[in-house]
């Protein structure tokens, strides 16, 4: 990618930026639907739930929630639901965290590097609840199964970062009503680079029987 | 069924009602994967979309179940293949046997489908030599016999775990066996299951994970693979070799902007949907300009062969000529379009490096007689260097880089010395090669030609007309962009200063700058906030940082207006967007500077005149754009994918 102040003052770069969500037909590897979102959308995420059926996205550059949800018909259809901050003077939502139980969305906005958090109980109308000051940017938000532990990245691209500014892993605790910093790991005074995405893997997603077991294999029997 | 499975896997059950003991209860709440039952959606139609190929199918030696060395290309033996990686004491209802079932399915399918049992071969693979010896992995065939004779399923192994790595290496089979506790081996492997359908060409077309792997989903495939080959039973579908469809502005970017700046702006994005192109006899024009364009200079010194020109195609597209390996000329010079980039203001060089200037046009380049904006360089040969050894540009580290790479690749071998008489690969070979494709680049008997040169008195109409009479009187544009009595260049080959690079220079940024984030938002962002993520800019003085005569600052080289209308953004940085914008700037007298030149004045047009000049430019494009262009498209990348690669 290039650099962003300069993308920033390239008028025919500016629209370039995707500005579609697609829902793909895989076997055939083609779009089963163009669905036009404006302003750059980043990540999506989908609700967990059997019967819930939409996902989101936010817009990066026009700062806005997507509610990307079937209608009665069976249609799939995009609408912007919340700003994020003020548009205006973009924020710049990047990554987005959708809880296991499908009613909250952590939202990160690289430039202001805030944490916003909006209840998502009514998908089409998300309202923030609560924001916090991660540092100068943030990128990337995970989030533990039980929503109790959130991890935070700084680097979005190696182009694209503040000059200045520092770059961290941090963990929070999430009470019900506000973080709680329990460690930060300073990516720069420990000369590791800029860390951008983390992920949380468990060796017994592989296999379903048990990964570590004391007991002989013919014995071994599934819960 | 049942009882074929039962013999394999043990640990596990599949169906609750028949099996279910106390040694082994049955668990209820793994999903089976849709594989073992029906698809839940409907398949496309087979025919109707494409299996590009996904990678290649790499040899490795391995072990029949007779215990005999073979190669894996000999045991696909020219035929389509369904792959799979198991071991035998797979114990996962998800992994091995799901993959092995939908194998036997096939298998099955054999008995009543000649086409494919004569054309298609399941090859199933262990990752667990230690246990899957040859003779197990005979027994393990012995439960698929149920199927029926027909056709064939091969079970392999290897002889080691050794002979094994580098098969899961080129497969990207990632394994790791599993430790119990106490730190004892146990039997299991955690791998992702991924099953192989590759075509007789060892070409990967699909790879199949749990959540789609199902018998429909397969045969499907394969019936679209045999349809695309025309073989017998199907006619042939000549889908895949389709030359792209022109998008609506002649062979244009897939993806039109017009209209952006307001909010009724709708996606219309195609899709690069089987482009294949269509070489052109280039040396025939090369010898015979079209209408409007002098000989070459110095055409015949050149002595331009068909290989020359063909070596520097295939260099100019070759995206291993980038330190990385992912650049080549036309990464910038984008033949559909413009051989520019209407994409970028102004160029992106290796891993989003920072270029200042806009990306000329490569179309009549033939005629330059100075190279760059500023004009540095003198000849086409000479100039190749420039953007390979540039840092921000292709960045190769040296010369000796470049010709090394390209003394190693097979693809090459002997056409240098083909083209060059007996000369390898060289600075000077390099620099020739592709100078003369380059060359080729010919484009003319546009509208403007047909009607000034051919005297065809309809070519243009009246508003043409009237802008062809301004361009030469009253806007005075022919005095640096020159029309001839029997060619047209449409450049002096000189340099000038407009006042652009001054007003740049000069320019004290405002606290705030207008930014386009949508189709029709445009939002005024603090200029703070783009200092904090943006390097600051590069000063750029033009010629003079080549002559060091402060005479010469911000004087830009006049550029041909052939084909204009294929080549927006404008101006040396891009700048501008449309004709428009560019016949108004000069219209207003460019920008006042001490050092303007002295052809640059207020023209006092008004909006009609305007027009007609945007509609006379507009009258210049060449009348084989589709030609050279699909030339372009037939060259070879350097992609590992297609055929044209080692």
């Amino acid at each position: 990618m290039m650099d962003f102040g300069k993308m920033l003052g390239d008028e025919e770069a500016m629209k370039r930026f995707g500005n579609t969500v697609v829902a793909w037909d895989l076997h055939a590897k083609k779009p089963k639907k163009v669905m036009d979102v404006p302003g750059a959308p980043l990540e999506i995420r989908c609700a967990w739930g059997a019967n819930h059926d939409y996902c989101f996205t936010t817009t990066a550059l026009t700062s806005k929630i997507w509610l990307i949800d079937e209608d009665q018909n069976g249609e799939w259809q995009a609408n912007d639901v919340a700003d994020i901050g003020d548009p205006s003077k973009i924020p710049l939502p990047v990554d987005i965290s959708i809880s296991s139980d499908d009613t909250k969305l952590w939202v990160n906005t690289f430039m202001d590097g805030k944490t916003r958090l909006f209840d998502i109980s009514d998908p089409k109308k998300p309202n923030q609840v609560y924001e916090a000051q991660i540092g100068d940017m943030v990128n990337m938000v995970s989030s533990s199964w039980d929503g109790k532990r959130l991890y935070y990245t700084t680097s979005l691209l190696g182009n694209w970062d503040k000059k200045e500014g520092d770059q961290f892993i941090k963990l929070y605790e999430w009470d019900g009503d506000k973080l709680n910093q329990k460690f930060e790991i300073d990516f720069y005074a420990l000369k590791l680079g800029k860390p951008h995405q983390m992920r949380f893997g468990a060796y017994s997603l592989y296999n379903m029987a048990q990964t570590f077991s004391a007991k002989p294999k013919s014995e071994i029997v599934s819960n | 069924m049942v009882k074929m499975l039962g013999l394999i896997f043990a640990c596990f059950s599949l169906f609750s009602e028949a099996v279910a003991t106390d040694k082994f209860p049955v668990n209820l709440q793994i999903p089976l994967a849709s594989g073992y039952g029906v698809l839940p959606y409907e398949l496309p139609a087979a025919g109707t979309y494409a299996l590009p190929p996904l990678g290649v199918a790499h040899d490795g030696q391995v072990l029949d179940s007779a215990g005999q060395r073979i190669s894996l290309h000999e045991v696909f033996g020219g035929q389509y293949i369904l792959l799979s990686f198991i071991y035998s004491t797979c114990n996962d209802v998800n992994g091995c046997p799901l993959s092995s079932h939908v194998s036997y399915q096939l298998k099955a399918e054999m008995r009543q489908n000649a086409l494919l049992a004569d054309n298609f071969k399941l090859v199933s693979i262990s990752f667990d030599p230690q246990r899957d010896t040859p003779a197990v992995m005979k027994l393990y065939a012995e439960n698929f016999k149920y199927a029926g004779k027909a056709g064939d399923w091969q079970f392999l192994t290897t002889d080691s775990v050794a002979s094994l790595a580098p098969i899961l290496d080129s497969y990207k089979q990632d394994i790791q066996r599993e430790y119990s506790l106490d730190g004892q081996q146990t039997t299991d492997f955690s791998h992702i299951l991924r099953v192989f359908l590759i075509d007789p060409e060892h070409k990967i077309r699909n790879i199949y994970s749990v959540r789609f792997l199902h018998k429909d989903a397969v045969l499907n495939d394969i019936e679209t693979l045999f349809m695309q080959a025309g073989m017998k039973g199907f006619a042939a579908d000549n889908e895949a070799k389709i030359l792209r469809q022109p998008s609506k502005n002649g062979f244009g970017p897939g993806d039109n902007k017009q209209g952006y700046e307001t909010d009724a702006y709708v996606t219309r994005s195609e899709a690069l949907n089987h482009r294949q192109g269509r070489f052109a006899d280039l040396r025939a024009l090369v010898n015979q300009p079209p209408l409007g364009l002098p000989p070459i200079p110095n055409n015949d010194a050149l002595d331009l062969t068909t290989a020359k020109i063909t070596l520097g195609r295939r260099l100019f597209y070759d995206r291993r000529l980038s330190l990385n390996e992912t650049f080549s000329c036309a990464m910038c010079h984008i033949p559909e379009q413009g051989f520019t980039s209407n994409e970028l203001s102004t160029a992106v060089g290796l891993e989003g490096r920072s270029v200042r200037r806009n990306s000329p046009t490569i179309y009549n380049v033939a005629y330059a007689t100075k190279l760059f904006h500023d004009g540095r360089e003198s000849t086409l040969e000479q100039q190749v260097w420039g953007p390979l050894l540039a840092r921000n540009e292709m960045a190769n580290p040296s010369v000796g880089h470049v010709i090394n790479k390209l003394k190693s690749i097979p693809d090459y071998a002997g056409l240098f010395e083909a083209a060059f008489s007996g000369k390898s690969p060289s600075m000077e070979t390099v620099g020739a090669a592709l100078a003369a494709y380059q060359r080729s680049l010919l484009s003319a008997n546009s509208a403007f030609d047909r009607w000034y040169y051919g005297k065809d008195a309809n070519a243009l109409n009246q508003k043409q007309k009237t802008g062809f009479t301004l361009f030469t009187q009253k806007a005075g544009c022919a005095t640096c962009h020159v029309i001839g009595e029997r060619s047209a260049l449409l450049t002096d080959n000189q340099l000038h200063n407009t006042g652009l690079g001054y007003a740049t220079s000069m320019h004290i940024p405002g606290e705030k700058r207008l930014v386009q984030i949508a189709p029709g938002v445009t939002v005024e962002v603090d200029q703070a906030i783009i200092d904090k993520v943006g390097a600051p800019k590069a000063a750029d003085l033009g010629r003079y940082e080549i002559t060091q005569n402060p005479e010469d600052r911000w004087k830009y080289k006049t550029p041909t207006l052939r084909n204009i209308a294929l080549t927006a953004p404008y101006m040396h940085d891009g700048r501008f967007s449309t004709l428009g914008e560019v016949v108004r700037f000069y219209n207003e007298g460019g920008i006042t500077n001490p050092l303007l030149s002295p052809h640059i004045r207020p023209l006092a047009l008004d909006a009609l005149e305007v027009e007609a000049l945007v509609a006379f430019l507009q009258a210049l494009t060449g009348d084989n754009i589709e030609l050279l262009v699909a030339d372009a498209f037939a060259a070879p990348i350097g992609d590992h994918r297609r055929q044209d690669q080692q």
